[in-house]
């Protein structure tokens, strides 16, 4: 056993004195520097970080003009309903364009403004025109397969499609926007139901403007600032938000997203954020626009997931924005 | 049969007179400028730029959300009535905190007042005031003229605006 000396632990006890301090400053200094992404708030586990941006407005190939629309195919690609330049574009997960689809050749399948995508479990694209009361429906090349709809309350009409989602069964749901309701298709645009109406009591929708179904249905029930999640046969299960600025709460959310593990995205359009919620409705975490020049205006207005991945259609700065969860302390 | 081809003969010729002549398009709206609060929802511009679309002879509609601004251009085949502005605006949710329109008419009077005449027989009284005052004093009745004018309600009936007026900004006599 080695015995120190007086001397060396005087040295030693001199030494802690002088690098605790600096221990302390380091542990300080740790705490208030930036994460990964500073414009980030980490307010719980899993977090939102930032991966990556893209586009600007214009309408060359790859730019944007309010992009609207965001989804995700099942080879990763991001489909964008590109609204007023009146196209859909496609680009690689990291933001390459590969191509971008204006099918003005064909009269039947005009977009004048495409405002939602969604991509089958086989590759087929529906697209919601909020102007023309239509969805449209293309092969996974941009071959025009057909549309459905036309203006009107009847069943299968719309006024102003605004959402529109595929589930795994290849089932349209799409949210009709001055209609306050959703109506439920086949893949070829056959009408199967209808659910919600105007109000705000549970189950009644105002202006809905996003859907998402995973297992379920959930809305993004913009006006009454709630997000409501359905059965798939349109029985209400539960609201979450109410209007507010606070972690949990929404102005006027526009779109919505289901990630693998059941977590719920929001976009927050009112408040600029996205915020994520779990499979029962507790807040997750949060992320607010970094540089954004247009704060006057609701943006982002869609989310997409797939995985851990998640695109954020920012329509007021013209970008896809690219995020991905996860863990705090990652 | 030589009748018959001179009458089809006849026919033709006067539907060519009728398809080269230019449609007569002395006075109209030429374009609005609305000022509308709270254009910051896509969801709910696209609806105003949508009912907008919609008016008669409208050619184009732009929003310049940034600025809570929808302007609209006419191609002048119709003109559109005053208060349809502020009833799409309504009907779209939101109010329209201005009006601003760029019109083509006569200079008239109805009742004293003086106005501008549309070619459909619209008459648009505008204020005697400010530029207006000049336009009535200055320029003879049955002048063609182009003006850029404010407009806004005249008169409220239980709530609804049932007459406009125009506040003249500026003008330019059109030669004949």
């Amino acid at each position: 056993m080695r015995v120190r000396s007086r001397q060396e632990r005087r040295t030693r006890t001199r030494a802690a004195q002088r690098v605790w301090p600096l221990c302390l400053l380091g542990l300080l200094l740790a705490a208030c520097a930036p994460g990964p992404d500073a414009a980030s708030r980490h307010t719980g586990a899993p977090a939102y970080r930032l991966v990556g941006m893209w586009g600007r407005q214009g309408a060359a190939p790859g730019e944007l003009n309010g992009p609207m629309g965001v989804a995700i195919a099942p080879s990763g690609e991001v489909y964008v309903a590109d609204a007023e330049n009146q196209r859909i574009q496609t680009f690689s997960p990291e933001g390459r364009f590969l191509s971008q689809w204006k099918p003005s050749a064909d009269p039947a399948a005009h977009l004048e403004k495409p405002v939602d995508v969604a991509v089958s479990p086989a590759g087929e694209v529906y697209v919601a025109d909020y102007d023309t009361d239509r969805i449209y429906r293309f092969a996974p090349d941009g071959r025009f397969l057909g549309a459905w709809g036309g203006n009107g309350e009847g069943p299968g009409e719309f006024r102003s499609p605004s959402g529109v989602d595929v589930d795994d069964e290849v089932r349209i749901y799409v949210a009709d926007f001055y209609n306050h309701r959703i109506q439920v298709f086949d893949a070829e645009g056959k009408f199967i139901r209808q659910f919600g109406g105007e109000g705000h009591g549970p189950g009644r929708l105002y202006y809905p403007t996003g859907v998402a179904v995973s297992g379920a249905c959930y809305v993004a029930d913009a006006y009454n600032h709630r997000v409501q999640k359905f059965t798939l046969e349109g029985g209400f299960i539960s609201s979450l938000g109410g209007e507010g600025s606070e972690p949990g709460r929404f102005k006027v959310p526009s779109g919505v997203a289901v990630d693998s593990e059941g977590n719920l995205h929001v976009a927050d359009s009112g408040n600029h954020r996205v915020q994520m919620f779990s499979a029962d409705g507790r807040f997750l975490a949060s992320w607010e626009l970094a540089d954004n020049a247009s704060p006057e205006l609701h943006s982002p207005v869609r989310v997409a997931v797939r995985g851990r991945e998640i695109y954020l259609s920012d329509w007021a700065n013209h970008r896809i924005i690219h995020l991905r969860a996860a863990p705090a302390d990652d | 049969m030589k009748k018959r081809l001179t009458t089809l003969a006849s026919i033709a010729a006067l539907a060519a007179i009728f398809a080269l002549a230019p449609a007569p398009l002395p006075a109209q709206i030429l374009e609005a400028e609305l000022t509308v609060k709270g254009l910051a929802c896509p969801f709910c511009a696209y609806g105003l730029e949508r009912k907008l679309k919609k008016l008669p002879a409208a050619a184009s509609v732009a929003i310049t959300f940034k600025q809570n601004l929808a302007r609209v251009h006419f191609d002048g085949r119709e003109s559109p009535d005053i208060g349809d502005f502020f009833r799409l605006v309504h009907d779209a949710g939101f109010k329209l905190e201005e009006l601003r329109l760029l019109v083509r008419g006569r200079r008239a009077e109805a009742g004293g007042e003086p106005c501008l005449e549309l070619p459909d027989g619209k008459m648009l009284p505008f204020t005697s005031d400010g530029v207006g005052a000049a336009l009535a004093r200055e320029v003879p009745v049955g002048t063609l003229v182009e003006a850029r004018a404010g407009a806004r309600a005249a008169e409220e009936d239980a709530g609804r605006s049932r007459s406009y007026i125009l506040s003249i900004e500026s003008y330019q006599v059109i030669p004949r």
